[in-house]
């Protein structure tokens, strides 16, 4: 069967140069999709806290085949992991045939004025994710769709429901939980467009979630059957819009709530007023033991079926991506406030615009009393404890068309125990760091299609007294970069970080006390070259990367330092 | 519009329904006992761990809660330190748990790119799951347990404290027919070492006289074992395999505090572990 | 299980191309997802006329994306003038980011159409791998797909809209 697969790929594949995008064959259909390959070399470093890697070379390659004939959509993905990079699950290698190799991604659609049909895999979502979000984040090693059957009926335009069941992936496997659930979704101006004035917009949804997996457990009596529902509202009145969605499951003692029989439930309100030249929005979440997965029995990445984003800004700039924040499961308060301001040309400062994004974020613990070995009882109001703040603001200011000049300034508090995971329950071993970041990004463009980019980073870190630091990212940091591209080939980038005022602990062998001393600067050099020709991408990159915490849309995963050689495929047919 | 309203309200009442909203969690477990002396599937419990890994210690205490509730004769713990956690930590964290073998087994089955604690249930797949989390150890050793026995293990073995040699005969009786990919292994573990780990259960984390049982030392004969026999065996056989050990010199381990498992396992195949056997090594 | 499923799914699609020819137009895959205004857009209604679109996927965590959209922005007027072109952005920031896309929007003052494709099932259909990735999208074919973004690519884009434009 996956030579079938394989042959159909090339087959499409091979007719591909000739068209933009898809192969149609006369009377039949057309065929479309893509590859990606990663390919990464691993030289041991034990400066940087490389780990020794004994295949040497790791690569991950994807193939997504779709073939779409008018209502009908079938479609597959191949996936090849020899061995899986190293960040990415090694299950991925070692379950299903054990080969790496396989096709976990198969599935038929049929899609009609009023329904839809989907029998195999497929991704879904119910209203922001909080009790069902099924997605594929390739580049996290992240995939966690549904193998089963899923229905949607639109009644009438407007009203939408939604009914699935199946089993999860898991890795090359599906999961032991059954996975079961249904959505109701109401969008008032699809159904009539009179009812509601001119500019007011408002949806309205509910949606239940079940999980069956049987009780093997000769120690404690746990639920077979899980469910979770949540209901949701929005309502938008000309450049005001304001939404609410609150979720609620029942006891679900897990790995990752340390089995706990607490029910658990969310709340998130978001506010949010935009008009032209300037946007404010405001947000607030409340979780509490929300961790939805289809199997009680995983941890980390696996098995997830709902999605609870971090309620902070995602920073691109490379040196602050060194502490991102992640949503805790098991509670948090969290509040976020936002603000695009745009100073329109011919101003006090100057002939263009100049853009201001100012954004402040605070996490709070929950304030929780232990009654008992499996409940806990928590208050709606937060605890005085801060595990993540982050205030910031960014400024762009173009001239002209050929020169840009961006400036941000972050400022970050963060609870290094419990977000990274590494304390005891109210242990303060890592303690709280404060990071200050700046930065400063030119941009120049020439009129015959190259531009050069430049950016300047600074990250400066401290922590407080008598904690512990990581033994390799410790001190503060210094960032240089500088890309060079020729329209529409070429891509040169050559960077390096430089982490300096680093320090080793040193136990006094008399006293036993633990005192911290000078040790040596870390370089990481790198550069890279990309070359673009219409849907393919060819990347190669050599150098050393740090170890940290790779962040993709809503979710972050770590990633050990590594040294070596990087070659990325990416095509479109 | 009413036929979808009765369909909608449908599946809500049986969502409704797959519900168990739990009063009690804590469930008495049932262990029928067993007075027979026939022989019994045993279970080898492989706990990979490593001493600056805070959530370990609770998974320890998982295989303990087993031991205790089916016995140490049925349920053996061998706890592997391999890893990123097992890397020695100096000034706080000294000692080297690590072995030869057990790094080779890290590598082979990936277990603490995973994460760690994870564990291996007689190396079997179960429910899709080769890799074990603690949460799984329970259900799978319970699961195993009630498997028939295709084969018996005898170990008989010599030990001279003050060589610190030791000789071990090991006989492996064939219940059913075996295939030629059946290997032996004989492992030394030491129990009873006092030294630090990290538990965040506790504040401080840092445990500084924490007790390491069933730590892997050795393996006799090498990471996979050797070979029973190289054609398939008839039920009713016995195979017996010999093979002799000395403490490394300088070592400081306590003879006393020391057992001797042995495993058949399929190499190559299937992977499962198809009998184990513990006993001590010296009173 | 699976070979079955894939067996009938394959006679069904040979069934029904020798059971008829087909009539339907091409157009891009159907989605359904909302733009920044809140009104539900079927995706299998872009490029559908003779207006040439611009489809770009992008990203506000995606730096040479709003590096893109930027210059959109900044030549908008002067290719509505000369080449009739309707520019569609799709965001596929997922429900961390979403909320906040239309006032990232309105605030830069944007004009062209925003799509937000939440749980990227239009980012899937196309069979985009990264952003930014953009398309030109004319009579419900595409007619051009581009991956990254450099300073300097808009000149090709117009390349490719003025053919189109000079070919009717």
């Amino acid at each position: 069967m996956k030579r079938m697969f394989a042959l159909l790929a090339l087959v499409a594949i091979s007719y591909a140069p000739s068209l933009a995008q898809g192969v149609t064959i006369e009377d039949v259909g057309i065929f479309s999709g893509s590859l990606q390959s990663d390919v990464q070399s691993y030289t041991e470093d034990t400066t940087i806290g490389a780990p020794e890697v004994p295949e040497r070379i790791l690569s991950n390659t994807f193939v997504n085949v779709l073939f779409n004939r008018g209502k009908l959509t079938l479609g597959f993905r191949f996936e090849s992991y020899q061995n899986p990079l190293l960040g990415i699950d090694p299950r991925f290698g070692t379950t299903g045939a054990g080969t790496g190799i396989g096709i976990p991604f198969r599935f038929v659609n049929y899609v009609d004025d009023y329904f839809e049909v989907t029998a195999g895999n497929f991704y879904e979502q119910f209203g922001s994710g909080m009790v069902m979000r099924t997605y594929e984040e390739r580049n996290l090693g992240f995939d966690n769709s549904i193998d089963g059957l899923r229905l949607r009926f639109m009644p009438v335009q407007g009203m939408k429901i939604t009914g699935f069941i199946g089993r999860q992936r898991a890795f090359f496997e599906l999961s032991e939980g059954i996975m079961r659930g249904a959505d109701l979704n109401l969008d008032l101006k699809e159904i009539s467009e009179t009812f509601l004035p001119d500019d007011v917009y408002a949806n309205f949804g509910a949606s239940v979630v079940s999980r069956y997996q049987a009780d093997q457990n000769p120690f404690l009596n746990l639920p077979e059957n899980v469910l979770a529902w949540s209901t949701r509202a929005n309502i938008t009145v000309a450049d005001v819009m304001l939404e609410g969605e609150y979720a609620y499951k029942i006891n679900d003692p897990s790995a990752t709530n340390g089995g706990t029989f607490n029910s658990g439930n969310a709340l998130y309100v978001n506010a949010s007023y935009a008009s032209s030249g300037l946007g404010i929005s405001a947000a607030m979440k409340r979780i509490d033991n929300m961790d939805f997965r289809s199997d009680r029995t995983a941890t980390g990445f696996a098995q997830q079926v709902n999605f609870l984003p971090a309620l902070t800004k995602q920073h691109t700039w490379r040196l602050i991506t060194l502490y991102p924040y992640a949503t805790q499961p098991t509670g948090e308060f969290g509040a976020q406030a936002d603000v695009t301001y745009t100073i329109p040309k011919g101003s006090f400062l100057g002939e263009d615009e100049t853009t201001i994004s100012l954004n402040a974020s605070v996490i709070h613990a929950l304030d929780t009393t232990r009654t008992d070995a499996f409940h806990y009882d928590a208050n709606f109001m937060w605890d005085d404890r801060i595990f993540f703040q982050d205030i910031n603001i960014e400024i762009v200011r173009k001239f002209g068309k050929n020169f840009k000049i961006t400036s941000s300034y972050i400022n970050i508090k963060y609870d290094q125990d419990v977000i990274e995971g590494r304390a005891a329950i109210n242990e303060t071993k890592y303690g709280v760091l404060t990071a200050d970041f700046a930065e400063v990004e030119l941009w120049f463009k020439s009129g015959k299609g190259t531009a050069l980019r430049t950016e300047f980073q600074w990250m400066g870190v401290s922590y407080q007294e008598g904690v512990e630091r990581d033994a390799v990212n410790n001190g503060d940091w210094v960032m240089v970069l500088a890309e060079y591209s020729i329209s529409p080939a070429w891509f040169f980038s050559l960077f390096s970080e430089l982490n300096y005022n680093r320090t080793d602990p040193v136990k006094d062998p008399v006293t036993g006390e633990v005192t911290r001393v000078d040790a040596e600067n870390i370089i990481y050099p790198s550069a890279s070259v990309a070359y673009v020709k219409n849907a393919l991408r060819v990347q190669v990159g050599y150098g050393r990367i740090r170890g940290g915490i790779l962040c993709v849309g809503g979710i972050c995963r770590p990633v050990p330092a590594s040294n070596g050689l990087s070659l990325n495929v990416s095509y479109t047919f | 519009m009413k036929t979808f309203a009765f369909v909608l309200l449908s599946a809500v009442m049986v969502m409704a329904m797959s519900c168990d909203v739990i009063d009690n969690p804590i469930e008495n477990p049932d262990v029928p006992i067993d007075t027979t002396t026939k022989v019994k599937q045993n279970v080898l419990l492989e706990d990979y761990t490593g001493h600056t890994c805070g959530n370990c210690p609770d998974a320890a205490d998982v295989a303990h809660q087993l031991e205790t509730l089916y016995g140490s004769d049925r349920v053996i713990i061998v706890a592997v330190h391999a890893g990123p956690f097992a890397t020695p930590q100096p000034p706080t964290y000294p000692t080297d748990f690590r072995t030869t073998v057990g790094n080779e087994l890290d590598n082979t089955f990936k277990i603490s790119r995973a994460g760690n604690p994870n564990g291996l249930v007689n190396r079997v797949t179960r429910n899709g799951k080769f890799i074990q989390s603690k949460d799984n150890w329970a259900p799978a050793v319970t699961a195993e347990l009630a498997k028939t026995p295709t084969m018996g293990l005898k170990l008989d073995h010599t030990w001279n404290a003050t060589t610190k040699a030791i000789d071990v005969t090991v006989t492996a009786d064939y219940i059913a027919g075996g295939t030629e990919d059946y290997y032996v292994v004989v492992w030394l573990t030491e129990s009873g070492i006092i030294s630090d780990q990290t538990d965040y259960r506790y504040d401080p984390s840092h445990i500084e006289d924490y007790d390491f049982e069933h730590v892997l030392r050795a393996s006799l004969n090498g990471t996979w074992g050797e070979q029973l026999s190289t054609t398939p065996v008839a039920a009713g056989q016995k195979i017996t395999k010999q093979m002799s050990y000395t403490f490394p010199s300088g070592s400081t381990w306590n003879p006393s505090k020391c057992d001797l498992v042995a495993f058949v396992h399929r190499y190559g195949t299937e992977k499962n572990v198809v009998q184990v056997i513990k006993k001590k090594l010296a009173e | 299980m699976r070979i079955s499923l894939f067996v009938i799914g394959l006679l069904v699609m040979a069934g029904t191309a020798f059971a008829q020819e087909t009539t339907e137009s091409a157009s891009l895959p159907s989605v359904r997802i909302k733009n920044i205004a809140g009104d539900l857009i079927n995706t299998a209604d872009l490029g559908n006329t003779d207006q040439p679109v611009v489809l770009s996927f992008w990203a506000t965590w995606c730096k040479p994306c709003l590096q893109e959209l930027q210059t959109y922005h900044s030549i908008l007027e002067e290719w509505q003038e000369a080449y009739n072109v309707r520019i569609v952005a799709v965001s596929i920031d997922d429900s961390r980011n979403a909320r906040k896309v239309p006032a990232f929007v309105k605030g830069r003052t944007w004009t062209f159409d925003v799509l937000l494709d939440e749980n990227q099932d239009f980012k899937r259909a196309m069979n985009v791998n990264n952003v930014p990735h953009t398309f030109i999208v004319h009579k419900g074919k595409v007619v051009w797909s581009h991956s990254a973004f450099a300073p300097g690519d808009e000149e090709e884009i117009a390349t490719q809209l003025s053919k189109i434009v000079s070919a009717k």
